[in-house]
């Protein structure tokens, strides 16, 4: 992912193409609010990100809805500094109690082991999103 | 990482993969849109490859994937590449048949003798669960390029 961001103005970062309702960043947001979730959320703590995430960046929501646009270098320092701080906690056994979560009908997560692998899944399902971002807009991809 | 998750996460990618297949015709997969650089059955061909490459092929074991995906679907290649487009089935089928038979064949120790190998700098693989793994953010990649192409091409979802 930090391959794909690397060289991205923040103006490309909040750049909507035309006929769609994300861009760069909200993709960017959307991981940090959900990995945030699936391992904090899930195991009883509160989340490590702003209150106004989950509103900006959660599920069903649309970067052509805000009223004003994120603080781009904001969201990215979280972003980047997140699996570090889920590392260490996971060390310190902060997420052995875990909510079941139901993702999806034919799919559950039991474990913070199953979170973090299903995240990994989900951010190569954003980087996929940005790389045809950045195709509409002419950038080159990293691959 | 626990096989049981392993497996689990394998088992849930493919099937999100799947749940995208529907509603798509031929020609729809084959089309490559304004803006895009690949289409829909390059992403699910490239997919099967490299699944392939890096758990049975890092073993020198043989598998059903032919040989002519390699120059079909490598990272690197393109749909304007080809001088006749895959069979759409024929892939297809591969993403249908999904990981089943790689779990018999973990279980009776068919990738012990793994050939590790650099992904990136800096970044190696260098057992099968670890290949496994990296094949479901893979996977993701592609689903997310496949989303965006079906919005291209005016498949809602």
């Amino acid at each position: 992912m930090l391959k794909e961001l690397k060289g991205l103005t923040h103006e490309q970062m909040l750049l909507i193409p035309v006929g769609q309702s994300d861009n760069v960043i909200w993709n960017v947001g959307h991981l940090l609010c959900s990995l945030s979730r699936l391992t904090y959320g899930f195991s009883g703590h509160p989340l490590p990100i702003p209150d106004s995430y989950l509103g900006l960046f959660g599920k069903g929501t649309s970067a052509a809805e805000w009223d004003e646009p994120p603080d781009v270098e904001v969201v990215l320092e979280l972003f980047k500094a997140l699996p570090d701080e889920v590392e260490k906690d996971y060390r310190a056994g902060r997420f052995t109690e875990y909510k079941i979560l139901e993702l999806a009908p034919e799919h559950t997560v039991e474990s913070v082991e199953e979170a973090v692998a299903f995240h990994c899944f989900h951010e190569g399902l954003h980087i996929g999103m940005i790389i045809s971002l950045k195709q509409r807009m002419g950038l080159k991809v990293s691959g | 990482m626990a096989n049981d998750t392993l497996y689990k996460i394998m088992r849930t990618t493919r099937g999100y993969l799947l749940k995208e297949i529907s509603g798509l015709n031929v020609e729809q997969m084959l089309e490559v849109p304004k803006g895009a650089v690949n289409n829909v059955l390059w992403n699910f061909g490239h997919i099967v490859y490299a699944h392939d490459r890096i758990t049975y092929g890092a073993c020198g074991l043989e598998s059903d994937v032919p040989a002519s995906y390699a120059e079909s679907f490598k990272g690197g290649t393109s749909p304007s590449d080809w001088e006749e487009p895959p069979s759409v089935d024929e892939v297809m089928g591969h993403i249908k048949k999904g990981n089943e038979k790689i779990y018999t064949d973990y279980a009776a120790g068919a990738f012990d003798n793994y050939n590790g190998f650099e992904m990136a700098p800096g970044y190696s693989i260098d057992r099968v669960e670890e290949a496994i793994q990296f094949n479901c953010l893979h996977e993701g990649v592609h689903l997310g390029i496949i989303l965006a192409l079906k919005r291209l091409i005016g498949v809602t979802a």
